[in-house]
């Protein structure tokens, strides 16, 4: 089981066990707080707020290398991909969101991330010898390797990358376009009126509730 | 309007260390009643347009918190551990900056009930906790509830469980959520008794505030309306408007000083500059929370005080109470939306009192709510099934769905003082500005953990009837703590030996020296506690102001 002192000792624990839950692993505390414990990645430990002052809008990648920007896109495609007319990753450019977070608040995963991502191109190399890297396989050929290595503390993080990616403002260097946010079908406003939801509109019970 | 400010040197009647909850009712009332207030508070002065609509800002890079760098602190779960370092997120969390904690918070605001006070002498001795009553009842905290009611701003209607009130709530309840909705259906199919929330939000313009526009940002959140009842929007404006009360920000205080008589002379912390102040006060109030009222009571350590400030009983930092919390999430055939509007609509109070035919203590409520927005939701709290894989295509299809048609019930219980349960001042780790680290010393009390369990068998149970096509629960682990509720670290009691403050909050060894704030708990209520910190704010400040009239401080 996941703890939070996995944080301190630099490997989550869910998932080098194989315990499977990896990154919705959830520890109930109290209050609040208690969801943050499962952020079990050991380079989200050091997340700090210097990925907005350098978000860049570009496609450069500011701390990945080209190639590395490649598979690491490739792989956040992998777990949010794009499907049924829904955006996915990509769409949302969270690879750029990875990439300033590996500058500032993620620094200290810079190993684990570029160790991760030459991992994936080997692999992707021994599986066809043609390719490049990761990027150059098929889906299907990235998805079947993919479950060779989705228990691992990489892949976890990679997993958090491509949900933040996808989800955060877009100050952060993802969700482009709000793209994620269409793609959970919440809508940014500063106003919202009555009823929210399905089941508050077929609400009838008398209550002395505000007009709004 | 400007505000009066005053030299350090100028012995103030009162300095308040803390702007939250608790020290901003205090400054209020006493610099209402005349007298010259200075308040510390650490962070900045934020107003509500610079707050942000940012999940990961709030959540992840903790923004309102002091961020991720200055303040780190250590965690171990018994005496005989060395405490580790954590990073994200720390053990425990409190807003830094003017409001406090009450800026970021839900806004819940359930009054104790008259058992709270006094549940020892109902149940007895429980082993493995120090177990007391209260030195003061609820029938004595009532006024002070319903002025927390009338002058902070509660929106509400009262439920067939609650404690009697002599005045009814200013405000009506805000507008029911489809959480709320189906909260009300399947309570009634178990035969429970679903109640709409009591939360410390404007359902109507109040006080010169706007009412809730439901923009959906309320918990982690600092309000950009003003329509959250923090102490920010509410309390802090009429200490300034009095013209005897100065906010001092970016103030570190890290010692009270006290004279060879055993007295409080003041405070010492560093300014925005990082030089060292003295700010002299007749008399000095601690409201900085259950951590920062303990780190800075042990660092004010002497010859006369050799174990801290006021802790000749030796438990100041022990009993720390942060509530339980089990959260179990329904899936439902239409979508809800409940990134819309407040969080928590309804309620459900009958399993508030500890029953002993459940073989265990502890009682608590439940909610209905979405703790999270989509970012942390699909992070922490989505299921791993035969339906949704953990990435991949199902994945991306169950974001689509989930997100938006799905609901929390969140249980909220009771914690045991446990003697070892703490806060304490790391040995090595230091913080930005070189005081020793909190560290936080953690494991549930067994019937802790059985009431957890309980509540969210309960909650499956009303999911269910409400109609949910899944249902599933994020698993109550009692190792873990993140902890927001920081309670009873420097609890009230007539014995001097086994409390540190008195029932008025003087401390039992230093006569001129206040403590107000959650730290002030003996038991922890069922958790929702700032509505029991502003009241007894309310109490502290009439019982210190008196003291001080008769010149008794």
């Amino acid at each position: 089981m996941h703890t939070r002192d996995a944080v301190g000792i630099g490997a989550p624990q869910g998932a080098t066990t194989g315990a499977g839950l990896s990154r919705r692993e959830f520890l109930a505390a109290g209050g609040i707080g208690a969801a943050w414990a499962l952020l079990s990645s050991p380079g989200l430990a050091a997340m700090g707020a210097s990925a907005r002052e350098a978000a860049a809008r570009g496609d450069a990648f500011v701390n990945l290398t080209a190639a590395q920007g490649r598979t690491l896109a490739a792989l956040l495609d992998r777990i949010i991909p794009a499907v049924d007319g829904l955006p996915g990753a990509t769409e949302a450019g969270a690879v750029h969101f990875a990439d300033l977070a590996l500058g500032g608040p993620l620094a200290s995963a810079r190993k684990l991330v570029a160790a991760g991502l030459a991992d994936l191109d080997t692999r992707a190399r021994v599986q066809q010898s043609q390719v490049a890297g990761f990027a150059q396989l098929p889906a299907a050929e990235q998805d079947r390797l993919l479950h060779t290595v989705d228990r691992t503390a990489f892949f976890s993080l990679a997993s958090t990358l491509a949900i933040f990616g996808t989800l955060s403002t877009p100050e952060h260097g993802g969700n482009r376009n709000g793209v994620g946010w269409k793609l959970v079908q919440v809508e940014q406003r500063m106003r919202w009126q009555p009823p929210f939801g399905w089941y508050d509109a077929q609400w009838t019970h008398a209550h002395p509730e505000a007009a709004s | 309007m400007k505000m009066r400010t005053y030299p350090t040197h100028q012995q103030v009647d009162f300095v308040i260390v803390g702007s939250g909850p608790a020290g901003s009712v205090l400054a209020k009332e006493l610099s209402g009643a005349g007298f010259d207030v200075v308040v510390l508070e650490q962070g900045p002065w934020m107003q509500p347009s610079d707050f942000k609509h940012d999940e990961y800002g709030n959540w992840i890079l903790m923004d309102l918190c002091g961020g991720l760098k200055d303040s780190p602190q250590t965690l171990r779960h018994s005496p005989d551990e060395t405490a580790r370092t954590t990073m994200t997120p720390p053990p425990v969390i409190y807003v830094h900056g003017v409001g406090g904690s009450s800026v970021h918070f839900t806004a819940n605001y359930w009054r104790f009930h008259p058992v709270d006070f006094k549940e020892h002498t109902q149940w007895g001795d429980i082993p493995g906790a120090d177990f007391a009553d209260w030195p003061v009842s609820y029938e004595e905290m009532e006024p002070y509830y319903t002025k927390v009611d009338w002058e902070v701003g509660v929106s509400g209607a009262p439920g067939p469980f609650d404690p009697p009130r002599s005045k009814p709530f200013p405000m009506p309840p805000l507008p029911i959520k489809s959480s709320g909705a189906l909260i009300e259906k399947g309570a009634r199919a178990m035969g429970w008794h679903a109640q709409p929330a009591q939360m410390a939000i404007a359902s109507r313009p109040y006080d010169g505030r706007p009412s809730c526009q439901h923009c959906g940002y309320c918990e982690g959140y600092g309000c950009e309306y003003g329509a959250k009842s923090s102490a920010l929007v509410t309390m802090i404006p009429k200490a300034v408007a009095s013209g005897r009360c100065e906010v001092r920000t970016g103030a570190i205080v890290h010692r009270v000083e006290t004279d060879a008589r055993g007295r409080a002379t003041g405070v010492v912390y560093w300014d925005g500059a990082g030089t060292e102040q003295r700010q002299r006060a007749k008399a000095v109030i601690l409201s900085a929370n259950g951590a920062e009222t303990t780190r800075l009571l042990l660092l004010s350590d002497s010859a006369r005080f050799p174990h801290g400030l006021a802790n000749g009983s030796g438990v100041v930092g022990a009993h720390l109470m942060p509530n339980g919390n089990a959260s179990v999430y329904g899936l439902f055939e239409h979508p809800l939306n409940e990134y819309k509007s407040v969080q928590v609509t309804r309620f459900v109070h009958d399993f508030y009192n500890a029953d002993a035919s459940r073989g265990f203590y502890g009682g608590g409520g439940f909610d209905g709510r979405m703790t999270f927005g989509p970012m942390m939701f699909a992070n922490l709290a989505m299921p791993v099934d035969a339906d949704v894989p953990a990435w991949g295509e199902g994945f991306t299809r169950a974001l689509h769905t989930y997100p938006t048609h799905s609901m929390e019930v969140e249980c909220h219980t009771t914690s045991l003082p446990v003697r070892s349960n703490s806060i304490s001042l790391d040995p090595v780790l230091k913080d930005k500005w070189g005081r020793p680290a909190l560290r936080t010393t953690y494991r549930y009390h067994p019937d802790d953990v059985k009431t957890m369990n309980f509540f969210a068998d309960r909650a499956e149970e009303l999911l269910h009837a409400a109609g949910a096509k899944k249902v599933w629960r994020l698993p109550v682990e009692d190792t873990n703590s993140v902890f927001v509720h920081l309670l009873g670290t420097c609890r009230m009691g007539n014995d001097p030996a086994r409390s540190v403050v008195d029932r008025d909050h003087r401390t039992h060894e230093v006569r001129n020296l206040f403590i107000c704030d959650g730290s002030s708990f003996v038991t922890s209520g069922r958790g929702q506690p700032t509505m029991t910190i502003q009241a007894l704010a309310f109490r502290a400040a009439d019982r210190i102001g008196q003291a001080a009239r008769r010149n008794e401080v």
